[in-house]
């Protein structure tokens, strides 16, 4: 009788193993960044000494995008382009204006995708993964140093102004499903490159880049429900 | 000498069988469900749920939390490590995320048949054009990455899906690496998940789970620098507390009983043959009563073991009437003639208690028969014992009865005879009244069988936390869904899972889960095959479209074409038990049990339980279970018919005491038993304490071992003080051994314990009372002609 309320938990762990996904990085970029693996303090005093600062009292981050994606076995990659939002208590807003005007929304709660009139939701309690997903993503736009050193091995260099942060995954799911996340930026975030194990790539360069130590507005905010 | 020979023969059989072959093979039970009746009247409904609660219990969920995420993802780690190399746990998860490459094969090996239900209905509902146009957005947004399987693998994503709907609710946890983690309270916890191997009722398997922990829990603390915090959630750690505690019990309760019994014996009889004696007759009753019920039941329930350890109060009876004869008369008693004296009251009384506890054994209540067994069998060899070894072995100690002990019995006397007075009368009977009246008015029942579980309040607290951290809130009632085979199984299953997803979107449930999301029947398989080759890979299907639009060359697009129609093998469920994508629904498959296939499907939040009790009536194959409240229900049918035994127990003795004594004797004989239940229900009603199955039982028993107190009284009147003393006697050491029992933490031995340790001193007060009464007009009457 007792064992029985924790039955939801036990299965809830059970295939857990098969729910973490989120196929995500590697570039090709300098290949010493993998060289050497630090740690989040010494990534945080060294590399990112300066961009840290200005990230940590961030609220919102916003600017334009463009998203090249490498499929293998295809010749050219899929390219789309728009500008985001990225709030801390709200999430992800990703507005695509080329070549389809659509709203992809990752907020706590679940996913949205707006296409013209319909509307597509995944709430998180059909996907539980979707939260994980929602907290990884935005702690590689974000550069939230602390969260990414959970779960990946750190890497870093310091290139003039500029730095470069190389993520792996640490084991476990990830590893297998990407090998590896490469972020590049000086003041910002400037671009990041995701390649999955297989050999998909994912490529986001950001321009126009703005940050902010306020709260989104109300108008801002409307958009991130649903 | 001949007496001697057998009761020397009946002792070295006791002895040699207890000792030499029931005590090693010895198993002790701990499960409180074991103790009560089977309710179903299915075999293989039983079976069943026996095997899915079994799987329930070995469950244990850890917390390993410290309050730095580094130091408990590492103490986790070593706890997990530490764990795993001892053979109390079979299996220990610490790690997830590991298997996911094995379970995306599984798909691509049967991808022709599986589909996600939501991909599904888009399908079946929605226009082509929609569908693709959905996959191509998440192309060029970062919901493409949101895919455990590789875009270019499955650019519908249909993989992905079908792997997606299938994770689990997990709560507030979330990964972190390749761990499982909650915050809370300031700290990071990291889960960490085991099944014993073996039961956790055994106490073998509790003795290794505890050496176990402690080394996991040090290696915990040493991997994280300092000290962590560790909660736990599951049977084990209740069943082990229980064990340990009603062990403690026996061993405290049957001290303080043996010594104080023993002690009183010395004192009274000043002759150490009487304790020595005594001892024999309750060691020898106590390893019968084990044995007994070791061969009937092939184990020996704790619970048992510990109502068995009040018997000592009661066995010792025997021996305190044997010895108490000797005050008849001191100077020449002669320890052969006691037996003509008190043979009769003596067997007057165990036939009594025997006929209590055989009520016992026509209910099936498996724990109860070996209550009764265990007393039946323990109280006859204690009393053979009295019968066959002390007449040779006693000795006289050709003393009075001491003068302490002359002094209270005159006390006593002198306290009864206050009862001629008619004002003592009115002012006692009046407050007697009043105290029944309020008190009766204020008796609640309760059978919920939650309450007779023991709960240790740290335990308790710590499973709370489990919940909360977790923020998972558990359900103890599910459905049952079988089959004659494997598919029938699944197929009804389905059925099932269609109406709890309209009764999900109606509100009446959170959710619920289901084996046949992840292995569907061949049915559904067939089905979503049918519609991938019509919708998805046919030549103007999604699939061409979407890879033509997205620049794949016609050689990609005819690989994935040919790679789908060799996909075409249903998924087997053997097939599907070894591959790690079961891992969160293997539980619920239960499997071939005798011809019927059986599953479970588990539920959260249920909202409305009448809908779900609907569910099941419509369908042979599925059941709705809720072992909670039948066992609640069980409980409370058999408190009634429990009652309805005892009232007709109390008819049939007063006939019978009517046929011996006359009505009007009969009456008062009665009384006591009669009179001490309705001051227990007053009692248990004034402190507000609920009555339930357990404590009706005690009054059975109250009646069994109650009665003869009165009669022994009324039987004894011409030797009034040996009389007095040996009912006395014996009502203080059946109080004392019941009494001790009212203070055992295993709420169903505290009630019948309560029940008797009051029920007794009431029984005991009525009958003194009343006898001193009844002599008292015969000695006024008496009185009264001499003057006249």
């Amino acid at each position: 009788m007792n064992a029985q309320p924790l039955y939801g938990v036990v299965i809830a762990l059970g295939v857990v193993g098969a729910a973490v996904f989120i196929a995500v990085p590697r570039v090709a970029l300098a290949e010493n960044l993998f060289d050497q693996p630090l740690t989040a303090k010494q990534l945080l005093e060294t590399v990112l000494a300066q961009p840290a600062v200005e990230l940590s009292a961030t609220r919102v981050l916003s600017g334009k995008f463009i998203q090249r994606r490498y499929l293998n076995g295809l010749p050219r990659p899929l390219v789309s382009s728009g500008d985001f939002i990225l709030a801390r208590e709200q999430g992800i807003l990703w507005r695509t204006t080329e070549p389809f005007a659509s709203e992809f929304v990752l907020a706590p709660g679940g996913m949205t995708l707006r296409d013209g009139d319909t509307e597509t939701h995944v709430s998180d309690a059909e996907r539980p993964a979707l939260r994980t997903t929602l907290e990884m993503l935005f702690a590689i736009f974000a550069l939230d140093v602390a969260r990414l050193a959970d779960n990946f091995e750190l890497h870093g260099l310091a290139q003039g102004d500029g730095w470069q942060v190389g993520l792996r995954p640490r084991s476990g799911g990830l590893a297998q499903v990407f090998d590896r996340a490469v972020i590049t930026g000086a003041r910002h975030v400037e671009r990041i490159e995701l390649t999955t194990a297989g050999g998909d790539r994912t490529e986001l360069e950001f321009a126009g880049v703005v940050t902010r130590a306020t709260a989104l507005d109300a108008a801002e905010a409307a958009r991130f429900r649903r | 000498m001949i007496r001697l020979l057998a009761g020397v023969a009946l002792l070295a059989l006791v002895g040699v069988v207890f000792g030499a072959y029931v005590q090693p093979r010895l198993r002790v039970e701990t499960d409180l469900l074991d103790l009560l009746p089977r309710h179903s009247s299915d075999q293989r409904v039983e079976a069943a749920v026996d095997t899915f609660s079994e799987r329930l219990s070995r469950k244990v969920v850890f917390l390993v939390g410290a309050s730095k995420s580094s130091a408990a993802s590492a103490a986790a780690r070593a706890f997990a490590k530490e764990l795993s190399r001892r053979d109390a746990f079979a299996s220990v998860r610490e790690q997830v995320g590991q298997d996911l490459p094995a379970s995306i094969g599984l798909y691509f090996e049967h991808r022709a048949n599986l589909l996600s239900r939501r991909d599904q209905e888009a399908l079946e509902s929605g226009s082509r054009e929609q569908f693709l146009r959905a996959a191509m957005l998440a192309l060029y947004t970062p919901a493409g990455l949101l895919r455990p399987i590789e875009i270019s693998r499955d650019p519908l994503g249909l993989g992905s899906d079908y792997l997606l709907e299938q994770v689990p609710a997990i709560g507030n946890a979330r990964m972190q690496g390749s761990q499982l983690v909650v915050a809370g309270n300031g700290r990071t916890y990291v889960l960490v998940i085991a099944e014993t191997s073996g039961s956790p009722f055994s106490g073998a398997v509790q003795d290794r789970a505890e050496v176990a922990l402690q080394a996991a829990t040090e290696a915990a603390e040493s991997a994280a620098g300092g000290k962590i915090v560790l909660l736990q959630s599951g049977a084990l750690q209740h069943a082990t507390v229980a064990t340990r505690t009603s062990r403690n019990e026996v061993a405290l309760f049957g001290t303080i009983a043996t010594v104080v019994v023993l002690g009183l014996m010395l004192a009274l009889f000043r002759d150490w043959r009487a304790p020595a004696l005594g001892v024999l007759a309750l060691a020898a009753g106590a390893a019968a009563g084990i044995s007994a019920t070791h061969f009937v039941f092939g184990e020996l329930h704790l619970i048992a073991l510990v109502f068995g350890s009040s018997l000592i109060g009661v066995a010792i009876d025997y021996s305190m009437h044997f010895y108490a004869d000797q005050f008849r008369a001191p100077e020449t008693w002669m320890p052969t003639d006691a037996l003509a004296h008190v043979s009769r009251p003596i067997l007057l009384g165990i036939g009594a208690t025997i006929l209590g506890y055989a009520g016992l054994l026509l209910l099936p209540f498996p724990g109860l028969k070996q209550m009764a067994l265990i007393s039946i069998v323990g109280l006859t060899v204690a009393c053979a014992c009295v019968f066959l070894v002390f007449p040779a072995a006693a000795r006289g100690s050709r003393r009075e009865l001491p003068r302490w002990c002359a002094a209270v019995i005159d006390g006593v006397e002198r306290a009864g005879l206050q009862l001629r007075d008619p004002r003592t009368r009115l002012v006692i009977g009046l407050i007697v009244l009043a105290f029944l009246g309020v008190g009766l008015a204020r008796l609640q029942f309760h059978d919920d069988v939650r309450s007779l579980q023991m709960t240790s309040p740290q335990l308790a607290s710590g499973e709370r936390q489990v919940g909360e951290l977790l923020g998972t809130a558990g359900e103890s009632r599910y459905f049952l869904v079988s089959g004659s085979d494997a598919e029938a199984a699944l197929q009804a299953e389905e059925n099932l899972t269609a109406a709890l997803r309209g009764l999900k979107k109606r509100g009446a449930l959170d959710s619920f889960m289901a084996i046949s999301n992840s292995l569907p029947s061949h049915r559904r398989q067939e089905a979503v095959r049918s519609l991938l080759e019509r919708k998805v890979y046919s030549n103007d299907g999604a699939l061409p479209r979407l890879m033509h639009e997205l620049g794949f060359d016609p050689a990609a697009i005819a690989r994935e074409i040919a790679a789908f129609a060799g996909a075409r093998s249903p998924l087997e469920p053997d097939e599907w038990l070894l591959n790690p994508i079961s891992a969160a629904h293997r539980d619920l498959w239960l499997g071939d049990l005798g011809g019927q296939f059986a599953t479970v499907v588990t539920l959260s939040g249920i909202h409305d339980v009448g809908a779900m009790r609907d569910l099941a009536q419509s369908s042979e194959q599925v059941r709705f279970i809720d072992r909670v409240g039948e066992i609640s229900s069980v409980l409370a049918r058999y408190r009634v018919a429990v009652s309805g035994l005892l009232l007709s127990a109390y008819a049939l003795i007063f006939l019978a005491l009517a046929w011996r004594y006359g009505v009007r004797d009969a009456g008062w004989l009665i009384a006591a038993p009669l009179g001490a239940t309705a001051l227990t229900l007053a009692f248990a009603g004034a402190v507000g304490l609920p009555v339930n199955l357990f404590a009706v039982l005690g009054l059975l028993l109250l009646l069994a071992l109650g009665v003869d107190y009165a009669i022994f009284l009324r039987e004894a009147r011409a030797e009034r003080i040996t009389a007095l003393m040996s009912v006395s006697l014996s009502a203080l050491t059946t109080m004392l051994s019941f009494g001790l029992l009212a203070f055992s933490s295993t709420p169903l031995i505290h009630a019948i314990g309560l029940t008797l340790l009051i029920g007794i001193g009431g029984c005991w007060l009525i009958a003194g009372g009343g006898d001193a009464w009844q002599r008292g007009q015969a000695h006024a009457a008496n009185a009264g002609g001499g003057h006249g």
